[in-house]
Order: C-alpha cells, then sequence, then structure tokens
C-alpha cells in the first residue's frame, strides 16, 4: 500500500466514509444497462437460476431451473438468458442492426453488469459448458453462440480499461477508498452499506457485518442448500420416478431462489447508483477506452460471428476456453493485453489531477521547471528544446531516451536527451519536442513550444501513450512465422496436459 | 570441486558449445549460476564463432547491458569486427570504444562476418534483413518468450545464456489466460524451451560450473535458488575485510568484522508494536547510513581477488540495494553528496552488477502477510548474490516468524509448478540457514 493509499484510507476513516479514489470516474456508466446476477447449486459451475434484464426495466426476469445439476434444463435457462444477451450485445445473426465497423456508435456501448467477479467467471464455465459442437453441428445456434459471447466477456473482463463487462464490487473499489480492509470489501453488500449515510465508524461496522451475511457470490449458502432446497429436490425426484409431473415443487424452488438472486441483484442496482449519482465527471479519456472496447468487440466477437454465417466461407477460428495453444495467438493476445495496460494510464492522466499526483508520487512521471527554450533546427526547420530543471524527489524513473507528454496534451510527445545532475536533489533534463513542433500546447499558457514565455513555467510531464507500437509487437510475432529461426519460436507445441501435470502430493515431497 | 577442475569443467563447456554452434546444432541453452563469468563465455564462443567467419546477433536486455557487452568485445577482442546497433537518433556514450562503429540505420549495416550488439527491443523491430547465423541472447531469463518470437527473422539458430535466479521479465498485466499455455509468452524464453520435451530433446543444454563473484563460505545460502549444482570459485577465506575504528559504535565494528568469514550477517531491528511503516523505513535507512559512515571513517583492510594486497575500503566497493524506490530515494538522501558513489539501487537494476560490499534491505521488512509477488525468489537471490566479500543484510526482525506463520496457497494453475510454495521455502531456507549458522545479530 503506498503513503498517498494510507492516506486516503486514513480520511475515509475519519468521516466514516467512502472518499474518492481519483477525481474523475475512469468508467462509462451506461444509462440502461444489461445486468445478471447467477446462483448455483454447490459443486456445480452452472447456474441454477439467474436474475437478468435492463436497469430500467420495471423488474428483472428471474427464472431457474427445477434442479441444478440436470444439464437439460439448465440448458434451457441458459439459452433463454443467452438470447437475450445476444440480442442486446446486437451479435451478428441475433439482431437485424448488427454493431459493426461502420455504425460502431461509442453512445450505444453495449455494457453488462454482474455483482462481482465470481460472477464474471460464471461467463467462463457458461463458455466451458456450451462452446463445443460436433462435427456438422450448427454453430451459430443461439447456446454455441452464447457460450462465444461468454468466454470474449470473459476474456474481456482480464483487460485494464476494457468498458464492456463491469464487476460492481470491483467497480466501486476502484473508485473510492473505504474505511475498511480490501478482503472484506469482496462482498459487495459489505462495500455498499458503507455508503449508508448515517451513523458512527463504531455502528457502521456493526451495520456493514450485518449486510454481509448475505451471500453475493453465485454459490448459495450451504444452509439454504441444505435445509430448504435439498429436500425439495428429493421431492422432485422422487414425483419423476413415480411419473408425476413435480410442477408445484419446481414453483417452491423458484420461490426459494428468487429471493437470492434478487438479493443479488439488488446491491448490484445499489452499487449503480452510488456511481451514477457520483459527482465526479466521466475522464476525458474513458471516451477512447470505449471506442477501443468497441473496436475489439468488433474485430474480436462480431466479425469471427459473421464468418461462421456464412456457409460458404472458410473454417473460423474459436479460441479455446482455456487457453491460447497457439503459440502466436497467445503472445499476439499478450502483447494487445500490454498495449491496453499502457493505453489505460496514459489516456485518464491528462484529465485526473489525482492519478496525475499518483503517477508523480509513482516516480512515472516528472515536474519541473522551464530554464532555457531554444531551437536546434537547421535552416526551415524547427525542433524545439527545453531546459528543465527538475527537484527529483525520492523516487523519480527519468532515464534518457524516453518519451513522455505535456500533462493535458495527451498527443503531445518529447524525447529526454540528456539528464544532468545539479546536485543532491536537483537534475537539469534536456527534452526535445518531437509533437508537435509548431502547433500551440496548453498549459498554464497556450504558445508554440519554442515561445520563451514557457520559461519560468512549472509543468507537470506524464508517460508517453506508446501502446500503438506495442500492439505492433502483436503484428510482429505473426509476421515473423516465416522466418528462419520459427522453427522454434513458431512450432507447434505437443499438448500433453497429463504428461507435464504435476499433482500436489508429488510437489509436496519434492520440498 | 577444486579449481582446476572447475577450470576444466568451463573450457570443455566453451569447447562443446562452439562445436555444436558450429555444426547441426540450432539451440543452446546454458543456465548460469551468479557471477560465473556468462558474459565471458558468451563472447569466448562468439569470437570463435566470428573467426571461422559467420555473422553473429547478440541480444542483451538493457541498452548498459549492450554498450558494456561492446565494451569488454573491444577489450578482449579489438581485433574482429563488431557493430553496435544503437536506436534510431542515438549517439554512442562516452567512452564509447572506437572499435565498435556505432550504427543506428539498418540500411547502412554491412553483411559481413561479426558480431552485431543490440538490445533485444531493438532486434524486435529489425526487419528484412539477411538473417544472421546465430543469435546470441545474454541475459536469457530475462527476455520473454513473446519477443524471442519476434526475433524468428533473424536466426535459425540460438544460443540463450543466463542466470535462472534473476528476476523474471517484468509482467504488468492479467496473465492467467497463458498460464496453462504449451509457450506461454510471459515467461523466460529458456524456461519455455525447458519445460518443453521436444524443444529439450533437440537443444544443447548445459550449465557453468561455479560462481566466481561469492566468497566460497557465501555459495550455500544462494543454492537454495538454483535448480542445478554449481561450486564455489573462490577458496575458503580467499577475501577479506578488517576494520578498526575506536570513534565508532563497537557492536557495528564487530559486525562489520564478522563479514571476514565471508558469510553474511543478518541484522534485525525490532518491529515496531504499532505497525510496519509502508514503504520508507526511517529508523533502518539511518542503520544503513552508520553502517556504510563505519565502513568509510574506519582503519580499513578489504582483499577482493586472490594474491590482491590489502587495500582500504573505498565508496565506490559499497553497494546499497532495497526493493522500494522509495526507500533507496530516502538512503540516498540520508548518506547525502559525500557518499553519491555509494551505488544504491533496486534489485532489478542491480541485476549483472557486483560490489565488493553489499548491504540490502531484506524484501520482506516490511511485509507480514507476503504475497505472491513478495515471495518471487529472484529479487531476494540477486540480493543474496551482487558481493564479492561481504554482504550485510538489514530488517526487522519479523521475517522469521511471519515466514514460519506464513501458509502458502497454491494458487497456480492444474498443471503448474508451484512458484509461490517454492518461494516461500527458498526465503526460509535463507533465513534459517543464517540463524542457524549464528549470522543473526539484534541491533540495539
Amino acid at each position: 500500500m503506498s503513503t498517498r493509499d494510507i492516506v486516503r484510507q486514513l480520511e475515509a476513516v475519519r468521516i466514516s466514509q467512502p472518499v474518492p479514489r481519483y477525481s474523475t470516474l475512469h468508467v462509462r456508466i451506461v444509462e440502461n444497462p444489461f445486468m445478471v446476477a447467477f446462483v448455483r447449486m454447490a459443486g456445480e459451475s452452472r447456474p441454477w437460476g439467474i436474475a437478468y434484464g435492463r436497469l430500467k426495466d420495471s423488474a428483472p426476469r428471474v427464472i431457474t431451473a427445477g434442479d441444478g445439476r440436470n444439464r437439460e434444463a439448465v440448458a434451457q435457462i441458459c439459452e433463454e438468458f443467452g438470447v437475450a444477451m445476444l440480442q442486446y450485445f446486437r451479435a451478428e445473426g441475433h439482431t437485424f442492426n448488427p454493431i459493426t465497423k461502420e455504425n460502431l456508435d461509442t453512445k450505444e456501448l453495449p455494457q453488462i453488469w454482474v455483482p462481482g467477479d465470481r460472477h464474471v467467471e460464471m461467463f467462463h464455465h457458461l463458455e466451458y459448458a456450451y462452446w463445443r459442437v460436433r462435427k456438422g453441428d450448427d454453430r451459430t445456434q443461439p447456446l454455441t453462440v452464447f457460450a462465444r459471447l461468454s468466454g470474449w466477456l470473459f476474456r474481456e473482463s482480464g483487460r485494464i480499461g476494457q468498458q464492456q463487462i463491469i464487476d460492481a464490487s470491483r467497480a466501486l473499489r476502484d473508485a473510492y477508498v473505504f474505511p475498511a480492509d480490501t478482503l472484506s470489501l469482496g462482498n459487495l453488500t459489505n462495500a455498499v452499506a458503507w455508503f449508508k449515510k448515517d451513523g458512527s465508524l463504531p455502528n457502521k461496522r456493526i451495520s456493514v457485518r450485518a449486510s454481509g451475511e448475505q451471500r453475493v457470490s453465485p454459490t448459495l449458502d450451504p444452509g439454504l442448500d441444505k435445509d430448504v432446497l435439498a429436500p425439495l429436490i428429493e421431492q422432485r425426484a422422487e414425483l419423476l420416478k413415480a411419473g408425476r409431473t413435480p410442477t408445484l415443487v419446481e414453483q417452491k424452488i423458484h420461490e426459494a431462489l428468487s429471493p437470492e438472486l434478487m438479493a443479488r441483484w439488488g446491491s448490484m442496482v445499489d452499487a449503480y447508483h452510488i456511481l451514477a449519482s457520483d459527482n465526479r465527471a466521466e475522464n476525458n479519456g474513458v471516451e477512447k477506452l470505449v471506442k477501443s472496447t468497441m473496436e475489439k468487440y468488433v474485430v474480436e466477437f462480431q466479425r469471427l460471428e459473421r464468418g461462421m454465417l456464412d456457409p460458404s466461407g472458410d473454417p473460423i477460428f474459436t479460441p479455446h476456453p482455456e487457453t491460447d495453444f497457439h503459440g502466436s495467438a497467445a503472445a499476439a493476445g499478450y502483447f494487445r493485453m500490454q498495449a491496453a495496460d499502457v493505453a489505460y494510464t496514459a489516456s485518464l492522466v491528462h484529465d485526473d489531477a489525482e492519478l496525475c499526483a499518483e503517477a508523480l508520487a509513482s516516480g512515472h512521471a516528472f515536474m519541473g521547471e522551464v530554464t532555457d527554450v531554444w531551437n536546434t533546427g537547421v535552416g526551415r526547420v524547427t525542433i524545439p528544446n527545453w531546459q528543465v530543471k527538475v527537484r527529483i524527489g525520492e523516487i523519480s524513473r527519468l532515464r534518457e531516451g524516453e518519451d513522455y507528454s505535456l500533462v493535458g496534451n495527451p498527443k503531445s510527445k518529447v524525447s529526454i536527451r540528456e539528464v544532468e545532475v545539479v546536485d543532491e536533489e536537483h537534475w537539469l533534463v534536456h527534452i526535445e519536442w518531437e509533437s508537435p513542433k509548431l502547433k500551440e500546447i496548453s498549459g498554464p499558457i497556450c504558445a508554440k513550444p519554442l515561445d520563451s514565455s514557457w520559461i519560468g513555467k512549472r509543468l507537470i510531464f506524464v508517460p508517453c501513450d506508446t501502446s500503438a507500437l506495442t500492439a505492433k509487437q502483436a503484428q510482429a510475432v505473426w509476421d515473423a512465422k516465416d522466418g528462419v529461426g520459427a522453427w522454434l519460436t513458431h512450432g507447434r507445441a505437443p499438448v500433453q496436459v497429463e504428461e507435464s501435470f504435476i499433482d500436489d502430493i508429488t510437489q509436496l515431497q519434492d520440498n | 570441486m577444486v579449481n582446476v577442475e572447475i577450470d576444466r569443467e568451463y573450457t570443455n563447456l566453451r569447447e562443446a558449445l562452439i562445436k555444436e554452434l558450429s555444426g547441426s546444432c540450432k539451440l543452446a541453452v546454458i543456465q548460469a549460476p551468479p557471477g560465473s563469468g556468462k558474459t565471458h563465455m558468451l563472447l569466448a564462443v562468439v569470437s570463435s564463432l566470428v573467426r571461422e567467419g559467420k555473422r553473429v546477433s547478440l541480444a542483451a536486455q538493457t541498452r548498459r547491458q549492450a554498450d558494456d557487452i561492446a565494451h569488454r568485445w573491444a577489450r578482449d577482442y579489438g581485433q574482429l569486427p563488431a557493430i553496435r546497433l544503437g536506436s534510431s537518433g542515438s549517439q554512442p556514450p562516452d567512452n564509447f570504444p572506437l572499435s565498435v562503429p556505432w550504427i543506428t540505420e539498418l540500411a547502412a549495416l554491412p553483411h559481413g562476418p561479426g558480431l552485431y550488439i543490440s538490445t533485444t527491443a531493438k532486434w524486435t523491430w529489425v526487419r528484412d534483413l539477411e538473417p544472421f547465423d546465430v543469435l546470441a541472447i545474454d541475459e536469457a531469463w530475462q527476455m520473454a518468450w513473446g519477443d524471442l518470437m519476434q526475433c524468428a527473422k533473424l536466426s535459425k539458430k540460438f544460443f540463450m545464456i543466463g542466470d535462472p535466479g534473476q528476476i523474471p521479465p517484468v509482467v504488468s498485466v492479467d496473465v492467467r489466460r497463458w498460464a496453462t499455455a504449451p509457450r506461454p509468452p510471459h515467461k523466460p524464453a529458456p524456461e519455455v524451451v525447458l519445460d518443453d520435451t521436444e524443444l529439450r530433446a533437440t537443444a544443447f543444454i548445459g550449465s557453468l560450473p561455479a560462481c566466481r563473484r561469492l566468497p566460497n563460505e557465501s555459495v550455500k545460502y544462494v543454492k537454495p535458488f538454483y535448480d542445478f549444482d554449481f561450486s564455489a570459485y573462490a577458496d575458503p577465506n580467499e577475501r577479506f575485510i578488517n576494520l578498526s575504528n575506536e570513534h565508532a559504535d563497537q557492536q557495528l565494528v564487530g559486525i562489520i568484522n564478522m563479514l571476514s568469514s565471508g558469510q553474511p550477517v543478518l541484522l534485525t531491528l525490532p518491529t515496531p508494536k504499532e505497525g510496519l511503516p509502508p514503504e520508507v523505513d526511517i529508523e533502518l535507512t539511518l542503520r544503513v547510513e552508520k553502517i556504510v559512515r563505519t565502513l568509510l571513517t574506519g582503519h580499513s583492510q578489504i582483499v577482493v581477488g586472490p594474491g590482491d594486497k590489502p587495500r582500504t575500503i573505498k565508496f565506490k566497493d559499497i553497494g546499497i540495494c532495497a526493493t522500494h524506490r522509495a526507500m533507496n530515494g530516502e538512503l540516498r538522501k540520508a548518506l547525502g553528496a559525500d557518499f553519491s558513489d555509494v551505488s544504491i539501487d533496486t534489485p532489478e537494476r542491480w541485476q549483472g552488477l557486483e560490489r565488493p560490499i553489499m548491504i540490502v534491505v531484506h524484501p520482506l521488512s516490511n511485509v507480514t502477510d507476503p504475497s505472491d509477488f513478495d515471495l518471487e525468489t529472484g529479487r531476494l537471490c540477486v540480493m543474496a548474490s551482487r558481493h564479492q566479500v561481504g554482504l550485510i543484510v538489514i530488517t526487522r526482525d519479523h521475517v522469521g516468524t511471519s515466514l514460519e506463520e506464513f501458509i502458502p496457497q497454491a494458487s497456480q494453475a492444474p498443471g503448474q509448478p508451484d512458484v509461490v510454495g517454492r518461494g516461500h521455502f527458498a526465503h526460509a531456507r535463507f533465513w534459517n540457514d543464517l540463524v542457524a549458522d549464528q549470522r543473526l545479530v539484534a541491533l540495539t
């Protein structure tokens, strides 16, 4: 935990309330998002019940299976939910106006909310359950397409800055610092309870603890599972054995599961309203993140689905739920993930004073006073150069050759040419302007880089957005597949999970 | 193993590598303990290949390492051609050897035999170049598999050499998706090769026989970080430090003289009842400062290598390492401008470097509930293996108990090795061995 985090948390304790983590919101709060909460039987990966719908619907639709272990019954509810999701996401083949590269509009971002990370993982389980089709089967049947969409959402959930799947618990923790430990905040009801206005810190702690008794994870409370639902399941099985229709028992199961689903749904809606009513503005950089989210959705999901719909087309690649067994796919995905990481902070830092202060404190950004401005261009070429006197602080990461942007000017780029140590506390940093060279830049004044009015101004420089370069590495991996050394780097790897499996006992014995 | 045997093994390995890489072998992976002469081995093999008329590209992991290799090449093999390929628009640093031309444009690269030195980052962007005969990779455990993939057009043959105990490539994103991938892009390139049975079968695999940097008596504390065996090259009692300083704290003088045995010393400060400081431990900083002043202001004698005459300890003999940049900043502030020649940095930046005396802040000093990141062994391994004569580890005294009470959770994906458990084991072993050998001193 950094010193800044501790200071924020002490402030949260002082006022017995969560305090904003940053100056702006880093997530788009869509006006009427799609929401879902799951419950499942202990020991099962598939859902037993689902509550889903749009935020502004009068009530969510709650669907349950008679028995959470019955694959047919569970598949039925998943298919119903899946079709609704495919329509909301305007998936190819499931709507009259699918999202495409041509009609992409960031105001129409499809966004799904879930109560917590275990609900995000449910999409992984759903992908595993329904992604596989036998040869000759229709790969465009709704449940299979839904499985692929679930897989896409699960993979996307791990990409920093994505705006399509919102884990409500995580969104609150990202936006606020709580007067509590992080572990307890994993339960969304705990996090939401901290926002209730009244009460001293001890009283609030008691009420938060009481709220935390409501489970938010999809797995049901073992007591409910054992004492209420297990006898009903048994009754249902006996009725079926006797050749009778268990409608009444299934209704009772539905009635037992509904409050559980609604409790999870309610916490998620509360979390949404907390964020939607936050006074902070959406960070200017979020628009860029939304755009890249939708572009990825079009390229990595919609494009493949369109291919699936074309019976005359080539076979379409479907990512495996577990991992990328293809080396190039794995490396390209990894570099795209890295690019997203770089783009995230670079997009947001220009419009968030607190994030900027954090970058300064961690040494990723630097602040200094311009002491000289000159031109090294020859003839009609202009190459503005600045000398900046920097107080290095404790943890500067300044290195020659690295690129920065002037804060507030995300497209600007300066390169560190030389760092000269003046004394133990100050460095003289020689920077060269790469972009813009002639246009005005904004800061305490609006002037061209070569304008001597910059002298004496204290400015902040933040890491440059190099995500485009990192993203190019993804393509470079594919491009290198015909290289003379590809026998090593791009060869087909043997997939023998059993042989490489190291069981726990062997590992313990080895130690 | 005696030094004659070590030298013979080293020579045999070098000859075998030259033979293999000159012949049909397409992949060689050499594991090296810390300070075992891996760059020396790399350049010896590469120089033989260049003499045979081969074009060899060399990938270093940082610009500083690439420049250092150029210096060593100029010093040891100056008559053989070499090029330093720098980033676009860059200039050679001061005192860069003239015998190694600094080229920034690919079109200006010659086509003849020789060594072509650059960084991995630069090589990954190189396109449309006539393939080299061999791509030699220094500090190969710091190169991610994904980066190697981009170098596939560079060469058909690969020669990787590095220290598997060092800090793996930095991973700043969620990589769970590739935890079970057959070729995980974020893992060190040699590790991917060694984990793959088919690639292993095609590779020439070896290890350097001995650690030359550390005093004989220090080597046993570093061995648990490695999966292969190695010896100490230094003879017992070969290195030496002696200090007398009647104006200084006599407990510190005694502690410094304990280093004469070649074994590290573990210094502890009481853990504050009110909890550990988050990033910067001021009290610990002041103790480090006091140790440095004691070392440099008394009457000292140090012997670093065999046959060396005893000499006085200098500023440049001392290195300091802490994992947090803020802590390093505070240490720099505490020492002030007079001690600017004492190097202070993070373990990441200490990799590949050495000093006669190292003072390190234990990576768990301000951590009572270590995370997977804290238990990664690379940082401690680097910190424990930079010294040529003496190592002082300073920490809050909870570490032993914290490690004992900590129960590591196996968070790895199915089928994957238990890295966290291994890290916990190596940390505990390092601590317990020092305690068992009575190297722990509680500071008063």
